[in-house]
């Protein structure tokens, strides 16, 4: 008899909700969620250095320092870690936007259409690339706006 | 769209065109088992109640938004959504089912959610905030979620100024 998650497999698609680049592998999953919890436990670890030290990197020796750079890097992050998923992983990958846009109505959309940017110049055009962000009110009508450009806001 | 904890969210989600919602599960039961004296199964658990209605509305009125149920405590609760468009789960689930051999028939059905007696939901930002605010658990558990993300993220920023030097 199959296993219980390969029956599940025939009905829905099982996303591993893991920033844990090893585990993931294991239950071969179509696609795959981040959230700064899953971010943050990462970071936590030795092994997950590197991924820091690529952001800051990526982020160069640009003449912005102080908030400025670390937020640049903390983008740069997000994305790194959405690309190694995206090494593991067929189908699509979210990563969310900072949770303190979320009473915003336009910067999670612009944050999303930057990563999003970054993100295509990294890799094939088949992998999707997704921006989560918290619902409250008033989000919708940018959104709309949004989804016209054919962008891809979660 | 994340953090979705009632049908009004998903509905206002859906009407803008998002691509994915991710209502959560675990996380309802949690607070009604913190905030009532009811004992709660896989059949009566009013996270997976929440994701049955809101794929069942969307199916109903043909709207192409993905529903991908999150936040699980069991795998009793993954079970009962099968069929969802998407599900997202921990490893620890995953390890658990897939050490399971017990049959995961579906249990959402599109075809189903069609004979469904539904009506929209207004997303109007006066009926939204109207209905979020007469649901104390979809209030709260909102507002708790964004400040756990926000916090968690101040200390992503923390380790990379420390990093900085």
């Amino acid at each position: 008899m199959q296993d219980t998650l390969k029956t599940l497999k025939q009905s829905t698609t099982i996303v591993a909700d893991s920033s844990d680049f090893e585990t993931l592998a294991a239950y071969t999953p179509q696609d795959a969620t981040t959230n700064p919890s899953l971010i943050l436990k990462a970071l936590q670890k030795e092994e997950y250095q590197p991924v820091l030290e690529a952001a800051i990197a990526s982020a160069g020796d640009s003449e912005t320092a102080g908030e400025k750079k670390t937020d640049k890097i903390i983008d740069h992050l997000l994305v790194g870690f959405g690309l190694k998923i995206l090494e593991i992983v067929p189908g699509r990958v979210s990563t969310e936007v900072d949770a303190r846009l979320s009473l915003t109505r336009r910067q999670p959309l612009k944050k999303h259409d930057s990563s999003s940017r970054s993100t295509r110049r990294q890799v094939s055009p088949g992998n999707a690339f997704s921006l989560k962000s918290p619902l409250l009110g008033r989000a919708s009508e940018r959104l709309r706006s949004s989804r016209k450009r054919g962008s891809a806001a979660t | 769209m994340t953090l979705l904890f009632s049908l009004v969210q998903a509905a206002a989600c859906a009407e803008a065109g998002a691509q994915l919602i991710s209502p959560f599960v675990g996380r309802i039961l949690d607070w009604y088992k913190a905030n009532t004296d009811e004992d709660y199964t896989a059949e009566n658990d009013p996270g997976v109640a929440s994701v049955k209605e809101i794929y069942t509305y969307f199916k109903h009125f043909g709207y192409k938004t993905e529903v991908m149920g999150a936040s699980f405590r069991n795998t009793g609760q993954i079970l009962e959504l099968a069929g969802c468009d998407l599900l997202t789960i921990s490893p620890s689930l995953l390890e658990e089912l897939q050490g399971m051999e017990v049959e995961a028939p579906r249990k959402l059905d599109p075809d189903a959610a069609q004979t469904a007696r539904l009506e929209k939901t207004e997303v109007s930002e006066e009926a939204f905030r109207w209905q979020m605010n007469e649901d104390a658990m979809a209030t709260e558990k909102l507002a708790q979620g964004i400040r756990v993300f926000a916090d968690d993220m101040r200390k992503v920023r923390k380790i990379v100024e420390k990093r900085l030097g």
